[in-house]
């Protein structure tokens, strides 16, 4: 056993960070310097965000939770999973392949749904200490074009709905978190970064990655408004 | 118009939205079904959430598939009565404390660096709006977006810039040499400045 070495401790454990491999167990960083591995595995976790869920973890979490459900409610035949669970090395070699076929493969099926559905709830962003913040005169917000307002920290976008009415959204993609622009073209909300697309209502409407992605995208948030007695829109914003 | 007025206005309660089973009692054990039921759901919707929150805190994509599926299977085997309205405040408290698990057994010997990280997502049980957990894990993430970008922004360019092509974009040492004109030797020499730097400037918590 050497000496520690902190520099090659942080080195090792940042370059693996770096090239997307995960932490070594058997070379704990404890010479190392904990909060510049954590900065390194910040910086690398958004990149790895941005590129989706690895498709093999929902299979992972289909063999997981179906064998754990039937073992839980008495459905099926009792799936050995080890306590603790099993490591993602036992999946890709036998052991995951033995625990997947101790599970009812027709309780998998039966289980979960082929292709979960996204959120299709709008979820309603309201601040806990909100103020009312005007943002346009209502006569300013056209049918096919939205228009885009940041009010404190809230960055959003005024549409009209199917029946006129005047609605805010969150201009932030539920994705990742970029900044959505309106596409005349194509009458969508596009995420620069991604290429996600969302409705005018802000319904997730599809993206590059297709059906791949876990469950799609949730829609853009509400957001809530009022209308002043003279015709200003107002959002709900936080300071 | 009277449908200017759009969404009700007024105080500001917590609104979660409907949900199914968002208005009734939490769910016990012994109610197969529906316990059967608010899993596979939670699944299907908070997966990707988990994936994503902790991916961001432990770095590569298969640590955080460990995580991920650790988290669920916490979820699954825990014998506390199921709320619907709250499932994914569950599965976050859980996910923390399983990155936090991860961190602690790298660095066993010292303090675990995300002590304290995200301590807002905690106690699912405590009274709170139903959409409490969804608001607490988009503060948490809010709040390491914002440490993360004030840490670079205080970096010297070449440092905040080796770290963005290494870590951000996920260049090669090789490319990041290249792009920032600097032999490929002093890529990694140069990274481990800019994460000691950036370490020494303050911490990734609040």
């Amino acid at each position: 056993m050497t000496a520690p070495d902190p520099d090659r401790d942080l080195g090792t454990a940042a370059e693996r960070l770096a090239r997307g491999r995960a932490a070594h167990p058997a070379r704990p960083g404890a010479a190392g310097d904990p909060q510049a591995h954590l900065l390194a595995a910040a910086l690398a976790g958004r990149r790895a965000a941005s590129d989706g869920v690895p498709p093999r973890l929902r299979q992972r979490l289909d063999r997981l939770i179906a064998g754990e459900l039937d073992a839980r409610l008495g459905v099926a035949p009792v799936a050995r999973i080890p306590a603790g669970g099993l490591t993602r090395r036992q999946w890709l070699t036998g052991a995951g392949a033995a625990v997947a076929a101790g599970v009812a493969g027709a309780a998998v099926g039966d289980l979960l749904p082929r292709r979960p559905a996204p959120a299709e709830q709008a979820s309603e962003l309201v601040p806990s200490a909100g103020v009312w913040r005007a943002i346009a005169p209502a006569a300013a917000v056209r049918p096919e074009r939205p228009l885009p307002f940041v009010a404190g920290a809230v960055t959003g976008v005024l549409v009209r709905d199917g029946q006129g009415r005047v609605r805010a959204l969150s201009a932030i993609c539920t994705h990742l978190g970029c900044r959505v622009a309106w596409a005349a073209a194509s009458q969508a909300f596009v995420c620069p970064c991604h290429g996600a697309r969302f409705s005018a209502s802000g319904r997730f409407a599809g993206a590059p990655w297709g059906a791949g992605y876990l469950g799609g995208l949730p829609p853009l948030p509400r957001l809530r408004i009022r209308i002043t007695g003279d015709r200003i829109v107002e959002v709900l914003t936080a300071v | 118009m009277p449908g200017d007025r759009g969404s009700a206005s007024g105080p500001v309660p917590a609104v979660g939205g409907t949900r199914p089973g968002a208005d009734g009692d939490p769910v016990g054990v012994e109610d197969a079904p529906e316990r059967r039921r608010i899993l596979t759901a939670a699944y299907s919707s908070e997966a990707a959430a988990i994936y994503h929150y902790v991916v961001r805190r432990v770095g590569s994509p298969a640590d955080a598939e460990d995580c991920t599926a650790e988290t669920f299977l916490r979820a699954l085997r825990g014998h506390q009565a199921l709320d619907p309205a709250r499932v994914r405040g569950l599965l976050f408290t859980i996910a923390r404390a399983v990155v936090a698990e991860h961190w602690a057994r790298l660095y066993s010997e010292a303090p675990s660096p995300v002590e304290g990280l995200d301590a807002g997502i905690r106690d699912p049980t405590a009274p709170a709006g139903p959409d409490a957990g969804e608001r607490r894990v988009e503060l948490a993430e809010q709040a390491l977006d914002r440490r993360v970008a004030a840490l670079l922004s205080a970096l010297p360019d070449n440092y905040r810039r080796v770290l963005e092509l290494r870590f951000l974009e996920g260049c090669s040492v090789r490319e990041t040499a290249l792009r920032m004109e600097v032999r490929p030797g002093n890529v990694r020499v140069l990274q481990l400045r800019a994460l000691r730097r950036a370490a020494g400037l303050g911490s990734l918590l609040p």
